[in-house]
């Protein structure tokens, strides 16, 4: 028998309908698969890092306290190993089974458990406790001397949705959380209840500047609120003429701020700006004071050193130092300034001038690291209570692979490398 | 060199953000459209040489027939016939992959002007051509209680419309687009016919998974770009509507009426039958119709067939020249 093309064709449709089916169902569960797991929120923000002090009986370490994604770690910041953790009752170090020692780490699970803001550390009947808080808004209590949660899944802020990436900020009574969905809130320090909630006009990306009993909260808004912190009620606000994601600092009396308008700002406690310095860019970071002086660099990748005395004058300025942003607030010590970039760089600058620190072969002292610089720079002394012999700077990257990375301050010797096991 | 893309779109739409009223959706909406606008040439050069080579379908099956056994003649043929109509086969290809980065820039654009993250944010800074736009960031991504930069799951619950809406959407421009069903001369099932099939889908309801998890000015943006492709394939009168709608007869490229059912086979056969006793060729007998009409197996269609469906053009040339 001979048929036409048309009429083998449709038979042929007919007989692979099955196959195509059993393809088409394949292809749906594996999208059913991938759509449950969700988009992990890798790429949000970058690693909160401080240096911490713990003490178990009367031994007093100092660790490098590190929140990235879903880990909070502890790092020895002398050889840049996993803090080892120690026995609440004897403080001897301890190990596992196999008798390999073990290092304080906590993890969360699920894609949108990850951390961003770094953890405040308290106390509980003489006990270090850690207070941290996700990106997706849960709160999660950590015993230091074992690092699990009171509660797996940690406590949410009721009746509060969204994000948050602002640091946390705790005095004897309350916490203060800056949240992305526009509102500050007071939780209460032992239930968690919200005690108040004060609401700006956009997301709160920074971590408020508690004095005195005043709140001062940068919003995406524009603007800078000063808030009664044990009432929430608004003292006053300021239009900063673009988005602020630095938080204040204080000196003299006088509140130091900058902002997307490409402005480094002086405001008086009353709320009035006293005095202003233009930028090249926009200015992310928080500045840092030594000796009246202010240091601060901006997203274009420049850095200004200005006179807090003399009207923010400037003193210098080093024009697009870095061929990417500078987010991270300058580190000053002694006579040098270090400023780290989103180019992966750390750069050396003399105080006085900042020109570049001239290395023993005759070019500029430059770091450069395998990933973005963005988290804010570590200073570690032997004073810290480390057992170092010259200070050490500690520069945290985006890559887990190569998250951190020790060097000497003196002439830029790298002494340890830390990566997330 | 991606900064030449997304730069001007991300300028481009921050500037009607502060024209429109401080509206990011509406931004988002103009700025879809007025891409999709620019572009048009470019679609429409691409919807002509896909329709030009839809219509060449019947000659070059029955030249793949003709020199199955010689690939050299085969590729000898085509450009042949490619040059008598005066078509490149690459026509179709050149407008898309021009397209294809326009519609990522656009994608990021409106990913990076809403920025949700601080990554997302840091990365705006240099990205305004024109001075004193970045005084307006971050836009305000707040919509009939949605936040844009927000998944809708993430969202109250009268967000979800929005995937919804891209699976719809989505759906009818992939289906309205497919080009009809071809009959293959080998006798072999096509795996391409069988690909698309799939894929018109497939990819709603991926796109609809996708919805669920972007942010919901991507979903806007989803669906925007979808009317504009649908009104625009309809504009130029290359819209399948018969592919969406199943109430309305369906056609193939050139115009004959697609079999879906017993009888419709029947119809075709019979059709066969009589085309190739005109010529002398008789083959097809009565019995083969009964034995291929019997094998085909019985489904829900063929129990609410009717009547064939009414042919809406002329036979094609594939089975005239079969018959021959």
């Amino acid at each position: 028998m001979i048929l036409s093309p048309n009429v083998r064709s449709n038979l042929l449709s007919n007989r692979s309908l099955l196959t195509r089916r059993t393809v088409l169902l394949v292809a749906l569960a594996l999208m059913l698969l991938a759509a449950a797991c969700g988009p992990a929120p890798l790429g949000t923000s970058w690693p909160a890092v401080s240096l911490i002090q713990t003490s178990c009986n009367d031994q007093t370490s100092t660790s490098i306290l590190v929140a990235y994604n879903e880990f909070i770690v502890q790092v020895n910041p002398a050889d840049g190993k996993g803090t080892v953790l120690l026995d609440p009752q004897d403080c001897q170090p301890r190990s596992d089974e196999n008798g390999n020692p073990l290092v304080w780490q906590y993890k969360v699970d699920g894609a949108a458990r990850q951390f961003f803001s770094l953890p405040v550390q308290y106390q509980v009947d003489g006990k270090d406790q850690f207070l941290a808080i996700s990106w997706d808004q849960h709160i999660y209590e950590i015993n230091a001397s074992a690092p699990r949660s009171t509660g797996a899944e940690g406590t949410t802020i009721a009746g509060r949705t969204g994000h948050t990436v602002a640091d946390l900020v705790m005095d004897d009574q309350r916490i203060y959380i800056g949240l992305n969905s526009k509102d500050v809130v007071a939780l209460d320090r032992d239930t968690f209840d919200v005690v108040w909630a004060f609401t700006t006009e956009h997301g709160v990306w920074s971590k408020p500047l508690l004095d005195n009993g005043t709140l001062y909260i940068s919003s995406l808004d524009h603007f800078l609120y000063a808030v009664d912190a044990a009432s929430g009620d608004l003292q006053w606000k300021l239009d900063l003429n673009g988005a602020v994601t630095a938080t204040p600092v204080l000196h003299n009396g006088r509140l130091y701020i900058s902002s997307f308008a490409r402005k480094v700002f002086e405001v008086s406690l009353a709320g009035e700006i006293t005095k202003d310095y233009a930028t090249d860019d926009w200015v992310w970071g928080s500045p840092s004071i030594v000796g009246d002086i202010l240091y601060i660099g901006d997203l274009g990748g420049s850095v200004y050193a200005l006179d807090t005395t003399n009207g923010l004058s400037e003193v210098w300025k080093r024009s697009k130092l870095a061929a990417g942003a500078i987010r991270a607030t300058p580190l000053v010590y002694e006579d040098r300034v270090l400023v780290a970039a989103r180019d992966q760089k750390v750069y050396w600058l003399n105080r006085d001038d900042g020109s570049s620190i001239i290395d023993s072969e005759g070019a500029p002292l430059v770091r450069e690291l395998p990933a973005q610089i963005l988290s804010d720079l570590l200073l570690i002394r032997p004073e810290d209570q480390v057992d170092i012999a010259e200070p050490y700077v500690v520069v945290t990257t985006l890559s887990t692979g190569q998250l951190m990375a020790a060097y000497t301050l003196d002439n830029g010797e790298n002494k340890w490398l830390y990566a997330f096991q | 060199m991606w900064d030449l893309i997304l730069n001007p779109f991300i300028t481009v739409l921050t500037l009607l953000y502060s024209v429109f009223g401080n509206s990011a959706v509406v931004a988002i909406v103009l700025f879809t459209i007025a891409v999709r606008v620019i572009m048009y040439p470019l679609s429409a050069q691409q919807m002509r040489s896909s329709k030009i080579m839809q219509e060449l379908q019947p000659e070059m099956k029955r030249l793949q027939d003709k020199y199955k056994n010689d690939r050299e003649k085969l590729a000898q043929e085509q450009m042949r016939l490619y040059r008598e109509k005066g078509v490149n086969p690459l026509g179709g290809c050149l407008p898309l992959l021009i397209q294809f980065p326009i519609w990522i820039g656009l994608y990021q654009a409106i990913n990076h002007a809403l920025a949700a993250t601080p990554l997302q944010l840091i990365d705006l800074s240099g990205r305004f051509l024109v001075s004193g736009l970045d005084q307006l960031v971050p836009l305000n991504n707040v919509w009939i209680g949605m936040d844009l930069t927000q998944a809708p799951t993430a969202n109250p619950s009268y967000a979800l419309v929005l995937p919804a809406l891209v699976l719809v959407t989505t759906y009818v421009q992939s289906k309205m687009i497919t080009p009809p069903q071809q009959q293959p001369t080998d006798g072999q099932p096509s795996q391409a016919q069988a690909m698309t099939q799939s894929m018109t889908t497939v990819m709603p309801i991926m796109m609809g998974m996708f919805s669920l998890s972007f942010s919901v000015g991507l979903s806007i943006y989803f669906i925007v770009s979808n009317l504009v492709s649908i009104f625009q394939y309809a504009w130029n009168g290359q819209a399948k509507w018969e592919n969406v709608f199943s109430f309305l007869p369906k056609k193939s490229a050139a115009g004959a009426p697609v079999i879906s059912g017993k009888r419709t086979l029947k119809a075709q056969l019979e059709a066969e039958k009589s085309a190739a006793a005109k010529v002398g060729f008789s083959s097809v007998t009565a019995d083969d119709v009964e034995e291929v009409v019997e094998s085909v197996p019985v489904s829900k269609s063929d129990a609410e067939d009717k009547e064939p469906p009414k042919s809406r053009g002329p036979k094609t040339k594939t089975k005239t020249k079969s018959a021959k």
